[in-house]
């Protein structure tokens, strides 16, 4: 090759022009269209289909309020033993939820989320809870059978009966969805102070 | 069915809002707690209730006479009442709202959510959900026996473009020499679609 040729083939080799970066920016928009049309079909899901039968979160409680009642809701993971010993004291564990219901005509229902199986009902993991109705407010009905309040569905009730002398009932929650398998219980008729109700 | 239909809008909500925004995990998600939906829905107003030397009465007015004078200490017929006992650790008593329609419909709030614990929780779990809670504090040990607590309203306007007062933490006084509180009203203005 002469000099005059090298010279030559040397100004093609520095003046030619780098498609690399155009092949790599053509690449990445194209990934980014396709990714972005993929993410844009995720942000419309259709519709979840009605849930005729809404999964079990709590159990209830039917207290008759012919006489002042006090209702303790046991601490996730706390035996309701140890519940109902403090609440004859006047006291109650942490995590526990206290209501006492004033006399009046009527029942009152109260429904009992279940414990969440790892973070509890609540922020601080253990605590209870209880959703109160009003006096002789009937809770609406889910299809199946059951009470709900909202997201919070009962599908078996436990019930104290107006001659009950119990004036403190405690209640535990139960710990797993179903755990009821639907089934009512009566609190037996009694001459203590505390009743307590049978867990799930 | 009033409450129910409330909390079920309330909760649908904050179950559409935590649905945006999902990855690509395959991994099915965790059921929602309801307590926390409950205490997390739009509307909600919380009263956070530390230990009392007295009882405490918490009466929750029907959603038709949700606008309680607050000057009044006389009980709406058909207020969902309930007794927080003296010497109670911390409660928080949840109420769901009132939505527009129903306070001329004689709709009630039927039902109230008692869960211990108290604001921070409940603060902190509101702000999480970008749902920042109406919220009452009373003080510890107060000298009160009865407090009336209306729950919100929310009213849909279509013209309405202020904030709506969300957010809101109201410390409710001691009382002094009175022994009955009425909270002050709550009204939230949501802009309609349509």
């Amino acid at each position: 090759m002469s000099p005059a040729a090298a010279d030559s083939a040397a100004a093609e080799t520095v003046y030619r022009p780098n498609r690399v970066p155009w092949i790599v920016g053509g690449v990445l928009l194209a990934g980014f269209l396709i990714g972005g049309l993929l993410v844009g079909g995720e942000e419309v899901p259709p519709p979840p289909p009605p849930v005729p039968n809404p999964p079990e979160s709590a159990r209830a409680l039917s207290v008759s309020t012919n006489r002042e009642r006090l209702v303790v809701v046991s601490p996730c993971a706390e035996p309701p033993r140890e519940t109902a010993r403090q609440a004859r004291e006047g006291r109650a564990p942490t995590g526990a939820t206290r209501v006492l219901l004033p006399e009046a005509a009527g029942d009152r229902t109260i429904l009992v989320p279940h414990c969440q199986d790892e973070r509890g009902v609540t922020a601080s993991g253990t605590a209870s809870a209880a959703v109160v109705a009003a006096s002789g407010r009937q809770l609406p009905e889910v299809q199946g059978g059951g009470l709900s309040a909202g997201p919070i569905v009962a599908k078996s009730q436990v019930i104290l009966p107006g001659g009950s002398a119990a004036s403190i009932v405690v209640i535990p929650p139960c710990g797993t969805p179903d755990a009821t398998q639907g089934r009512d219980q009566l609190l037996p008729l009694t001459s203590e102070q505390v009743v307590t109700a049978p867990s799930c | 069915m009033a409450a129910g239909l409330r909390m079920a809008v309330a909760t649908g909500l904050v179950a559409v809002a935590g649905g945006c925004g999902g990855g690509s995990s395959t991994t099915a998600p965790a059921p929602p707690d309801p307590v926390q939906m409950v205490l997390q829905a739009p509307g909600v107003r919380t009263v956070v209730v530390p230990e009392q030397r007295n009882d405490l009465t918490v009466a929750v007015p029907p959603c038709s006479a949700a606008d309680v004078d607050p000057e009044s200490t006389r009980v709406p017929e058909g207020s969902n009442r309930t007794v927080v006992p003296k010497s109670t650790q911390e409660q928080t008593i949840a109420i769901p709202p009132c939505l527009e329609g129903e306070r001329t419909g004689g709709g009630g709030t039927d039902t109230v959510l008692v869960t211990p614990g108290g604001g921070a929780g409940t603060q902190s779990a509101g702000e999480q959900s970008g749902q920042p809670q109406n919220q009452l504090l009373l003080p510890r040990n107060a000298n009160i026996r009865l407090i009336i607590v209306p729950p919100c309203l929310v009213l849909t306007s279509s013209s309405y473009s202020g904030g709506p007062p969300s957010g809101i933490t109201t410390t409710l006084p001691a009382a002094g020499g009175k022994t009955t509180v009425t909270a002050p009203a709550c009204k939230l203005h949501v802009a309609s679609s349509g």
